[in-house]
């Protein structure tokens, strides 16, 4: 009866001892595989960088852009009212200033004039603006965009997209 | 009765081991995610540069201020900044801000103003740029005075303060 008893327990003992010794590898695993994981999802970054939605040096050389007269004393923004388009001058003035400043910062430089919805505008400086609704509105990809606005219908719109 | 207390001895013994085992890797993961500082220099040469640009040109015209010499003599006063910094590190003896801001003809590239604050030996370490050297900041933009002259705007904006910033 005694023997029966004993046997009994050392059966338990060995079961539990199992349990444990499988509880104990699984939870080994668990944290190896957590701290694993969470090395690569959060890797060793140089600094803090921040979503940049605005940048103040290209907003400022915009105005300026906008700002100079040509050689007839018509403001840039005035000519851009009125024709909708760059004339010869004024294009390559604003290829100058914004692909020699931000083309080294920004993947894409953009500028030209747009409608109150187009997204699908050109122009012969600049080229077509490639850019999509849900890139100019994704978080996850980081662009400027400084618009100035010409009539009730038309802006000016500066675009740098994809900081380098 | 006996083998059971036994069993229970041995299971406490898991317990324990498990404990720390959880424990530990919690404490590593925390560690790992918080151990390191965040570099905020980038952040801080970026808000600098602004402050820069702020001052050199308002509303798309050029302050003619700037090509007085009381203002190239007195930056940082002109434009309302310090580079006062806490007391840590010996950075009160040593400055840990510099900036140089140029002023050149947009078409000729001739330089009509150069102007400078801070400690100038800071950059010399921009290049090669390492994780332990200053964060330095170059950029430019278009400006015109109101006689419609044109110019281009240099801000190199460098900070140190490597201590507190990198591990």
């Amino acid at each position: 009866m005694l023997n029966k008893t004993k046997i009994q327990n050392n059966k338990a003992q060995v079961g539990d001892t199992i349990t444990w010794f499988v509880a104990t590898i699984a939870i080994v695993v668990i944290l190896m595989i957590s701290i694993i994981a969470s090395s690569f999802a959060f890797p060793k970054s140089s600094g803090v960088k921040a979503i940049k939605t605005t940048d103040v040096l290209a907003s400022k050389s915009l105005l300026s852009y906008t700002l100079t007269k040509d050689d007839g004393g018509k403001t840039i923004y005035e000519q851009i009212k009125q024709d909708k388009f760059f004339s010869e001058a004024n294009g390559e003035l604003g290829q100058k200033i914004f692909s020699e400043f931000y083309s080294n910062e920004y993947s894409k430089v953009w500028l030209g004039v747009i409608d109150n919805q187009g997204l699908s505008s050109e122009n012969n400086f600049f080229g077509r603006r490639g850019f999509g609704v849900k890139e100019e509105f994704s978080p996850s990809s980081p662009h400027v965009s400084q618009t100035i606005k010409l009539d009730e219908q038309n802006n000016l719109n500066l675009m740098l997209y994809g900081k380098k | 009765m006996k083998n059971k207390k036994g069993g229970d001895k041995i299971i406490s013994v898991y317990w324990f081991v498990i404990l720390f085992l959880v424990a530990a890797g919690i404490s590593y993961m925390v560690i790992s995610f918080y151990g390191k500082p965040y570099d905020i220099r980038e952040l801080e040469a970026n808000v600098l540069t602004n402050r820069i640009a702020d001052c050199v040109s308002t509303n798309g015209y050029l302050n003619e201020e700037i090509l007085t010499h009381s203002f190239q003599n007195s930056l940082l006063n002109k434009c309302n900044l310090n580079f006062e910094v806490e007391d840590a590190y010996d950075w009160k003896t040593q400055e840990q801000f510099y900036v140089k801001l140029e002023v050149l003809e947009f078409n000729s590239k001739v330089k009509v103003v150069e102007v400078s604050a801070g400690n100038s030996n800071l950059k010399d370490f921009c290049e090669p740029a390492s994780k332990n050297s200053p964060t330095c900041l170059n950029r430019s933009f278009y400006s015109i005075d109101k006689q419609n002259n044109q110019y281009q705007v240099n801000i190199l904006s460098v900070v140190r303060k490597t201590e507190k910033n990198v591990k």
